[in-house]
């Protein structure tokens, strides 16, 4: 059990990467989960308890937590490093639009002309994030 | 069922519950085995919530603290009996095979 605000503003910080509604209705309950897991001079998030977090903020985001909140009908853009861009237009790949679009049944990706994914999420097996979150790699 | 699963609806089966008590229970009850993660925790009761298996009982404000209570409903109870059934039978099976066989050694 722990009342420090530094804890508690570090642990708020970790909640920030959950969706808005489910922030909205947890939040304030979560932490006090965590605060009360706390040891009392505790100053920070454990590394376990904060990957924890992280994890299933990600899942939420994902829509991965089945019948949860999830990213329905939404679309995302996608952005391209600059040196695949010229050779991804050569192959009908390129910048013309690139989404992805979450249904409540498929994650679909498109990417110019050429390339379009239907991935049902049932196939999805994992979610991760690359680069401190910047990026998501589905392993399908 | 996950494991996690099965110990928070079992912890709900003895009645209502707030966060951290799941928790606490869910450790007792596993001899310290079990110990769920604030993110694990709140990820499966939404999941639950939505399934309809467990539903808000009441909130309480405790040192200004939010806590929320969750019971499991009649569905979720048929739900974690019926998965228990499983586990039991699945146990006698495995035991059985494991005791050397009545009337073999002489």
């Amino acid at each position: 059990m722990s009342d420090s605000p530094d804890l508690e503003r570090r642990y708020r910080q970790l909640l920030a990467c959950y969706p808005r509604a489910f922030r909205r209705e947890h939040e304030q309950e979560i932490v006090a989960v965590l605060m009360a897991g706390a040891d009392e001079d505790q100053q920070r998030p454990g590394l376990g308890e904060a990957a924890n977090l992280i994890k299933y903020a990600l899942w939420m985001r994902l829509g991965l937590s089945r019948g949860g909140i999830m990213i329905n009908d939404r679309t995302f853009s996608i952005s391209i490093d600059r040196p695949s861009r010229s050779l991804m237009t050569v192959f009908g790949a390129g910048r013309k639009a690139p989404r992805i679009t979450m249904s409540p049944s498929t994650v679909e990706v498109r990417m110019g002309w050429a390339f379009q994914a239907t991935i049902p999420r049932e196939a999805i097996a994992s979610a991760r994030s690359l680069n401190r979150g910047e990026r998501v790699a589905l392993s399908v | 069922m996950q494991e996690a699963t099965f110990m928070i609806l079992t912890a709900l089966a003895a009645g209502s519950q707030h966060g951290y008590g799941i928790i606490t229970d869910v450790q007792a009850i596993s001899a310290g085995r079990v110990q769920l993660k604030a993110g694990t925790l709140y990820a499966a009761l939404e999941r639950l919530r939505a399934d309809r298996l467990i539903v808000v009982d009441r909130e309480e404000i405790v040192d200004s603290r939010l806590r929320r209570y969750y019971r499991l409903t009649p569905a979720g109870g048929e739900v974690l009996a019926a998965e228990a059934a499983r586990l039991e039978a699945n146990a006698r099976v495995a035991m059985s095979r494991l005791k050397p066989a009545a009337g073999a050694v002489t």
